[in-house]
């Protein structure tokens, strides 16, 4: 004789051939927690037991699960245990789901199912921003690394080529420069591919040096792992931005796929970053800047990783200061909402273009400090309620506004 | 203002259609709300919704009653299930949506309503919410994928009951965008029936939504 175990969100059913309920396991107050292992494909203790019972009883067990046979067989080896993805039991239970559940137990199906899904889905929705998170943080990083190894290996390849194919050296796309050599090789084949032709650069079909197939091969050979490297950081590049749409469309729109990624990277993760005051993330990479403004009294870094948005790279040197204000106030916003309420808002990113024209608009030459009386007396009556600040504050506060031509 | 019930718990006001609001006071997606004779109406936008585009373009068979059960896919922030909560009082909407944003906002619309059931899963692997979900009477689809007509058949074989009616939402651009819309629904139906299904009722989704087509369909047997 066979008994059928079915899961529902209620516990474990067992019916016997004639579909009469014979055994159950029931999750009652712990139904959460069960329905998270369930998803986790984890073996319980408690639907181990109920096997075990079954088995003194029934020749066969037949499971409806997602988990694997082996997960069975490790504990039955009898060979009397069967898993199945679906079985005509466990549709009898769905289809009489009402009367069964209500046949074990009192409670309001509708009221329980709807609490425990709610927090079965914001645990998993939780759990999906970790993995999210990790994912974006090693992808960032594994981008780095790539970046700093083919720059030095276009740097060998490129040496390496000279000699031979010295009119290639200005071609600046390292990318291309490293196909080219990887897919073509020799002049003749460059030449003949015209994989030049949309580039200012042109290769001389008469010059020649003496070089062997055996020593054109080697060079082939570096380049393709050269070139791989390239086709692999493309495809990071393609995850990162596709990665962060996703889970932070907000700063997306606001700071670009690369620089929210190594914004996360750099505090560990979203949520991490979204706790964070504005000031904090306008020098988020600047860390050492930070420490030795500290420790020494040297001006404070005024941007961090944000100095590498567009918006602020592009600028005059004079606004950047107060345009990295602008940009990490934005961020900060952006990525709370990313974080905490998940609303996209397409207005951010206008807000920010609108703001950095009016800073630049307000600011089209670079204020050199006009009188130093003028200006210490405009601190003084703007300050008016700090001045218990100290005179050493002050002092700092100068340099900052110095520091200011830096950039 | 003329007010006409046309269904449990949907009414037609003059040019729009409500559904009676579960949670009166809320709206969902700042919806209008009017007082209607002791209830509170919820205008039903067809601009939001597929399913009141449809109804507005004259959808004949509506499957949901006030105790019917539904499997949803692709729930989104709740907008349309929300309306469907309105009209379900003593049924259940499983809801299954797949990315953990819009879930986010569609826990804020079942937390408040108890007949909807959030269920964050991938709708084209039925087996992993199996346990989640029973047999029901509606089976609706709106995931907008290019797969969405092989997953709403996979989840009606093995969640519908045998007089389970599919409501299925195509939109031809997430199918291919260079193929002409009829072209791509002419396809999509010969592969509902292939699937065992028969398409009773058909209506295009214009001007509410640009080539989108609402397949209503039931086992052939
Ligand atoms: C057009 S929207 C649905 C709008 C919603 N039906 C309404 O009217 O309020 C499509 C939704 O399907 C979801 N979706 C797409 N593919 C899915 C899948 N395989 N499983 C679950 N949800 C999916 C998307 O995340 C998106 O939220």
């Amino acid at each position: 004789m066979k008994a059928f175990i079915t899961t529902t969100s209620f516990g474990f059913i067992a019916l016997d051939e004639e579909f009469s309920i014979v055994d159950k396991f029931l999750f009652d107050e712990r139904q959460v927690e069960f329905l998270e292992k369930v998803e986790k494909r984890e073996l319980t203790d408690e639907e181990v037991e109920l096997i075990g019972r079954l088995l003194e009883d029934y020749d066969e067990v037949i499971i409806e699960t997602n988990k694997s046979k082996s997960v069975y067989d490790a504990l039955f080896d009898q060979g009397n245990v069967f898993v199945e993805n679906f079985t005509g039991h466990g549709d009898y239970v769905r289809a009489n789901f009402d009367e069964i559940i209500s046949s074990l137990t009192d409670v309001d199906i509708g009221k329980s199912l709807n609490s425990s899904y709610n927090i079965l889905a914001s645990r998993k929705i939780r759990e999906s921003v970790k993995t999210n998170d990790v994912m974006i943080v090693e992808t960032i990083n594994s981008l780095d690394e790539i970046e700093e190894s083919s720059g030095k290996l276009i740097e060998r390849l490129r040496e390496w080529c000279t000699p031979i194919l010295p009119e290639l050296d200005k071609l600046h796309n390292h990318e291309l420069y490293s196909r080219i050599i990887a897919e073509y090789t020799s002049r003749e084949n460059i030449i003949e591919s015209n994989v030049l032709d949309n580039t200012h650069v042109s290769l001389n079909p008469d010059y020649s040096v003496d070089i062997g197939e055996a020593d054109l091969m080697i060079i082939r050979s570096f380049a393709k792992s050269v070139y791989s490297l390239y086709e692999t950081r493309n495809t990071l590049e393609e995850f990162i931005d596709s990665k962060i749409r996703e889970v932070a469309p907000n700063m997306y729109d606001v700071a670009g796929a690369n620089l929210s990624a190594k914004l996360i990277a750099h505090t560990n993760g979203l949520e991490n970053l979204a706790k964070l005051p504005s000031s904090t993330v306008q020098i988020i990479g600047a860390e050492k800047a930070i420490f030795r403004h500290l420790k020494t009294g040297e001006n404070p870094p005024k941007h961090g990783l944000i100095f590498q948005h567009p918006l602020i790279r592009g600028s005059n040197w004079w606004v950047r200061g107060k345009l990295a204000r602008a940009v990490a106030g934005k961020i900060t916003i952006a990525a709370r909402k990313d974080a905490f309420s998940g609303d996209y808002d397409p207005g951010l990113r206008v807000e920010l273009e609108e703001r950095i024209d009016e800073i630049k608009k307000a600011h089209p030459f670079p204020e050199r400090k006009k009188n130093k009386k003028d200006d210490s007396g405009d601190n003084g009556r703007k300050k008016k309620g700090k001045k218990e600040r100290g005179k050493k504050k002050k002092r700092n506060k100068k340099k900052l506004r110095k520091g200011e031509y830096t950039y | 203002m003329q007010v006409i019930e046309i269904g449990e718990n949907v009414y037609q006001i003059d040019n729009s259609i409500a559904t009676v609001n579960l949670t009166p006071g809320i709206q969902v997606y700042q919806e209008k709300l009017i007082e209607y004779e002791g209830k509170e109406l919820r205008i039903w936008n067809p601009r939001r919704s597929k399913l009141a585009a449809a109804i507005v373009k004259g959808l004949h068979t509506f499957p949901f009653k006030h105790d019917s059960k539904v499997l949803y896919l692709g729930a989104s922030a709740g907008t349309t299930p929300s309306h469907i909560s309105d009209i379900c009082v003593d049924g259940r909407v499983y809801s299954v949506e797949f990315s953990p944003t819009m879930m986010r906002d569609f826990l804020d619309v079942s937390g408040n309503r108890e007949n909807l059931f959030a269920i964050l899963n991938d709708a084209t692997r039925p087996h992993n919410y199996q346990h989640l979900v029973e047999k029901v009477d509606v089976v609706y689809s709106d995931v907008a994928q290019a797969t969405q007509t092989q997953l709403f058949l996979d989840n009606f074989r093995l969640f519908g009951k045998d007089d389970c009616v599919g409501i299925l939402m195509i939109k031809a651009r997430s199918i291919d965008v260079t193929r002409k819309p009829n072209d791509i629904f002419k396809e999509e139906k010969k592969r509902l029936k292939e699937g065992g299904l028969k398409v009773i009722e058909e209506i295009k989704l214009d001007p509410y939504e640009k080539d989108h087509i609402a397949f209503i369909c039931e086992k052939n047997f």
